[in-house]
């Protein structure tokens, strides 16, 4: 981002002094034809005798202005439109339906219409370009504006008793500024590219001098190919064109692509030893003080071990660690099962669903709302038979598997999950707090289920969980995490 | 403080509250409990009017309510710090400025938040923590009523333990009315008075606390009631 400063920067202050030191008005017509670039004229002079460097000057002026101007009105159209019909939903079909007018009809057709009527001053040109270029993002805008003031902490504030004016002036901005700066930069270079456009086909206006201006100037002398005054008449404009627009392209990229560091760690040597095993795992999350430190834990095959511990003492971040999905430069130490590195790529591919699985704790979040069950266990490779003996397993009926998910009621889901889980046979499974939103009656059943299922497949569990007598009841090995960094 | 009278709640076909009498009570905790799905939210809504009934009454005698949602992931504005949320909740209030710090940080010391949570963004708190978070925030307000959805079972049980008992403090001085939405009312006996027992939309069984856990009458009472001590009394 540092850079982009200092190139704007050095952009306007060298502009500024050429436009108030250079000698020469655009307006003086004083020198000769087709002069070449020399000491006393840079970039030589045009057919009627007029500095070129002068004209580049003024037209610079005038093209950015039409870039500033219009993308400032056209966002400020979409930002208070976009709130007024997203928030309050007033006249909200009116907008609606203006928007998509402005949408459908071509803009280019619209400013010729008005052009071939008015003559096409360069005032009526930013008006128009700002009154034809808000729709798209208005409708962005208020999309997301809808989908933030239906958000829990917008209600909250709500309820706390604050006005619309303070949700709207202190909530929403952060939200909405990567769209709004999007926008202005978008039109920005659309207003500079449709008032070159025009000038250069003759349709811009006459007296003010712009790059489109010049460049359509500069082409009607077809003898400036034949002397070789395009070089300095018609290249200057549309290098400028292109840097400007070119450069406003890398800002809109440069905002999207955040470089992470790839910070790759030095392979650790894997001791052979069977088991999913967290080896001394230091948890940091990039902060100077780590969450805990040298935490060893392993799971074998057909044991159940419970980690509990208080909110806050990395409970999910160890278990995340050991399946290799914590990124790496949140923890030192490493994971491993059966004697492979877990947070190897190819562990992933290889792995992951099929010999170690991780249950989450919200049975509604993990299934996909818009497809039925079925289809969610095709996706996962898993044949009709498989899944009708899983679902046997954890007594449904096969016909479950037709219905989507919100026609199912929480405890069918907790139990389509666990067959979801075991489908594959995992050597391993992962329980995230899978029974603390349950109640009493589900809770008991699902924790059966697992260990059930688990001693039938000889299969490693590793729960999370806050509830010791849960940890108590079913586990043969309990790790308890403390606030105080040390596990005992 | 606030009375639902013959409510029906209806989605779409679905019929998922029926004819719903039940009454928060001021000075007192009052415990909704069920299976998932049975409603118990739903309620919750209809009380801070997030949602209006289809048919029925809801007598509110404050408008001072204030609503702890269940997942406290997303009642946090991500671009603020914890303490700029603190601050929102003092914003309506009458204090002068100077006096917010003296109103916050009380509170957020008793829920034994640490320091330096304090000025954190949303994303490095932990859920449990941003859990107290929400509670201080509510609390700030300084409500008449207090509408907790699973407000702790996101919380080991030496937090919930504690936040139970400075709740309880609070509520006592304060005279607030409470409805606990929870599935763990077993670790919580000590601090409910009342309790509902809902089940597909219909209030099985109400009454004192102390009475529905001795008395069950409702067969599904009992077996709620069973289930949730059994890994207490497995582990003994």
């Amino acid at each position: 981002m540092k850079h982009k400063k200092y190139i704007v920067g050095s952009f306007i202050l060298f502009y500024s002094v050429l436009y108030f030191s250079y000698p020469y008005a655009a307006s003086s017509y004083q020198f000769e034809s087709y002069l070449a670039p020399s000491r006393m004229h840079w970039l030589g002079t045009n057919s009627v005798g007029q500095d070129v460097v002068a004209l580049l000057i003024e037209g610079t002026k005038w093209s950015l202005i039409v870039g500033f101007v219009v993308a400032t009105a056209s966002t400020l159209l979409s930002v208070v439109l976009g709130v007024w019909s997203g928030y309050f939903r007033k006249w909200d079909s009116l907008w609606n339906g203006l928007a998509n007018v402005l949408l459908v009809l071509p803009n280019l057709l619209i400013i010729l219409l008005v052009i071939a009527f008015t003559g096409g001053q360069y005032t009526m040109l930013l008006v128009l370009m700002s009154v034809l270029s808000w729709p798209a993002y208005m409708r962005i805008i208020r999309a997301q504006v809808m989908s933030l003031k239906e958000r829990e902490f917008i209600q909250i504030s709500r309820q706390l008793g604050n006005s619309h004016l303070y949700i709207l002036t202190r909530h929403f901005p952060a939200h909405l500024k990567s769209l709004v700066q999007t926008k202005w930069i978008m039109t920005f270079r659309y207003a500079i590219l449709t008032e070159a456009g025009l000038a250069f086909l003759g349709l811009g206006d006459p007296v003010k001098v712009t790059w489109g201006k010049l460049l359509h100037d500069g082409f009607s002398n077809p003898t400036i190919f034949l002397n070789g005054s395009w070089t300095w008449l018609v290249l200057p404009p549309v290098l400028l064109l292109a840097i400007v627009t070119v450069y406003i392209s890398f800002i809109i990229e440069g905002k999207n692509v955040k470089r992470t560091k790839s910070s790759l760690r030095k392979e650790v040597h894997c001791t052979k030893e069977a088991g999913l095993r967290g080896e001394q795992i230091t948890l940091h999350y990039g902060v100077s003080k780590p969450i805990f430190e040298n935490v060893s834990l392993d799971v074998q095959r057909g044991e159940i071990v419970s980690i509990t511990g208080p909110s806050g003492s990395g409970k999910t971040s160890l278990a995340r660690a050991m399946y290799g999905i914590l990124p790496v430069a949140y923890y030192e130490g490493h994971g491993q099962m059966d004697g492979e590195w877990t947070s190897h790529p190819k562990f992933a591919s290889a792995h992951y669903f099929k010999t170690i699985a991780f249950m989450y704790q919200d049975a509604r979040a993990a299934f996909n709302p818009l497809l039925p069950l079925r289809q969610q266990f095709e996706e996962l490779g898993v044949t009709q038979d498989e899944m009708n003996e899983a679902l046997k397993e954890v007594q449904l009926y096969e016909t479950i598997a037709n219905r989507y998910p919100h026609e199912c009621s929480g405890g069918m889901l907790s139990r389509v999950l666990v067959a979801l889980t075991f489908v594959w046979r995992p050597h391993y499974v992962i329980c995230d707090e899978v029974t603390s939103a349950l109640d009493p009656i589900l809770k008991k059943e699902i924790i059966f289920l697992l260990q059930k299922k688990a001693k039938q497949l000889n299969c490693g569990v590793l729960m999370i969980t806050h509830d010791h007598d849960v940890a108590h009841a079913i586990s043969d090995r309990t790790l308890q995490m403390t606030k105080e960094n040390r596990d005992d | 403080m606030i009375e639902m009278k013959n409510v029906y709640q209806q989605y779409g076909n679905d019929v998922v509250l029926h004819d719903i009498h039940c009454r928060v009570t001021k000075g007192k905790v009052t415990a909704l409990i069920g299976e998932s799905g049975s409603g118990k939210s739903t309620i919750a809504e209809l009380l801070v009017s997030l949602r209006s009934p289809t048919s029925g009454k809801i007598e509110r005698h404050t408008s001072s309510i204030q609503y702890i949602y269940q997942n406290p992931e997303r009642s946090f504005n991500p671009y603020w710090t914890m303490w700029a949320s603190m601050e929102e909740a003092l914003r309506g209030l009458k204090y002068p400025k100077k006096q917010w710090q003296a109103e916050i940080v009380p509170v957020l010391q008793q829920l034994e938040l640490p320091k330096d949570t304090w000025h954190a963004l949303p994303h490095e708190c932990s859920g449990g923590q941003k859990q107290r978070f929400a509670i201080a925030r509510a609390l700030l307000q300084r409500p008449d009523v207090l509408i907790a959805d699973e407000m702790t079972s996101a919380l080991d049980p030496e937090n919930e333990k504690k936040i139970i008992q400075y709740l309880k403090q609070i509520y006592e001085s304060r005279s607030m009315a409470i409805l606990y939405i929870t599935h763990r009312f077993q670790e919580l006996s000590s601090f409910i008075d009342d309790v509902y027992v809902l089940k597909e939309g219909r209030i099985v069984e109400y009454g004192m606390y102390e009475r529905v856990m001795s008395q069950p009458k409702h067969s599904y009472t009992k077996k709620l009631i069973e289930a949730s001590t059994y890994f207490e009394r497995k582990r003994k």
